[in-house]
């Protein structure tokens, strides 16, 4: 996990934040996270996985701008499943469930303070 | 269904995206029919799965002083080496109603038709979900599918003979104080034909057709020059770009 503070004349405004896992039996998932200290601004989501149809995984990514970065694991995996069966969408390899844990993993790395 | 035979050839990794691109578009307009191709890889090329991160996958430096290319596919799944002489590829591309609803299940029925085809020359291979096929417990083929436009295409590799130190490499894996551990355990976990038996390319390539093409109506074809033109143009406008291969 990482964790990176940008920032404007020497003050942190936004937090970018990084978590993976190799999901057992399944495929790498790499989660990068910008926050502002309170909403998340934009995440991208990498990794080996498949998913069908493919332009869903730009829906997740959507689906997490704008939460609170306090929301739960649940409440992220939530998230993320109603996109899942909006787009009638099909994960091979990871889940809603992994991309929320992802989610708080990295989240708690830039409180933790980590590689700043 | 009939399908159509496209026999080994070689191209650049932008063509060879490019020309699955154009055939699936073909089978999507009913203008092309049911595909099975071979091909490899002329220079060698890295292809990154359509959901990996360009930097974080390959080493673009290596590439570039060793010529080898680089490609994003339109499928997911992992970085792949593909050596000129090291592999041959195949592409499957046909109606998505022809193959079982799941996607394991359908993986399943394609990678039976490359184990029927190592059979051929004496190995007994296995399916390993999600999408490998292993040998003695190792791999010896990775796939990789996408489904649009009612139109299913799978692609993989069938490893001929694998260096696994050049495969490393050109990728970001390996690049740590414990690139030696890694190779020795990569090799551990990745095989090749040339690993398990004696039998040449040119006998691995004859297995794989008669794989593929049994019990299936076929005629051996060419491509139409539509399907030549359009891939032309998506090679150019797409796989070539940076636009579409940076984009993660």
């Amino acid at each position: 996990m990482l964790c990176l503070p940008t920032f404007v004349g020497g003050v942190p405004i936004h937090m970018i934040c990084r978590a993976s896992e190799k999901v057992a039996g399944g495929k790498l998932v790499r989660l990068e996270l910008e926050h502002d200290g309170s909403r998340i601004l934009r995440a991208k989501i990498t990794g080996d996985f498949f998913l069908h149809p493919e332009d869903a995984l730009g829906e997740m990514e959507k689906s997490l701008a704008g939460m609170q970065i306090n929301a739960s694991e649940p409440e992220f995996s939530s998230t993320l499943a109603k996109v899942v069966q909006s787009e009638s969408a099909e994960l091979v390899g990871f889940s809603p469930e992994i991309l929320a844990k992802l989610v708080v993993n990295a989240i708690a790395t830039c409180e933790a303070g980590e590689n700043k | 269904m009939k399908w159509r035979l496209v026999e080994l050839e070689q191209h650049d990794a932008y063509a060879n995206m490019a020309i699955d691109e154009a055939v699936s578009e073909g089978v999507a307009a009913g203008t092309s029919q049911p595909t099975i191709r071979f091909y490899t890889w002329k220079p060698s090329a890295v292809s990154i799965g359509y959901f990996q991160s360009l930097a974080d996958e390959i080493d673009l430096d290596a590439c570039r002083a060793a010529g080898v290319d680089w490609v994003r596919r339109r499928t997911g799944g992992g970085a792949v080496y593909h050596d000129e002489l090291g592999e041959i590829t195949y592409s499957i591309i046909a109606p998505e109603a022809a193959f079982p609803k799941g996607i394991i299940d359908s993986y399943r029925v394609i990678c039976g038709w490359i184990i029927d085809g190592l059979a051929g020359i004496g190995l007994q291979a296995e399916f390993k979900p999600i999408n490998d096929i292993i040998v003695n417990g190792k791999k010896i083929s990775g796939n990789a599918q996408t489904r649009r436009g009612g139109v299913l295409l799978q692609h993989g590799t069938i490893l001929y003979d694998v260096d696994v130190r050049k495969m490393f490499s050109f990728l970001k894996v390996g690049k740590d104080k414990l690139a030696d551990k890694m190779i020795a355990a990569a090799e551990e976990r990745v095989t090749s034909v040339t690993k398990q038996c004696g039998a040449t390319r040119d006998e691995l390539y004859g297995a794989l057709k008669t794989g593929f093409t049994s019990g299936k109506e076929f005629e051996v074809g060419k491509w139409t020059e539509t399907e030549l033109s359009r891939a032309k143009e998506l090679s150019a406008s797409r796989y070539s770009s940076d636009e579409w291969n940076s984009q993660r």
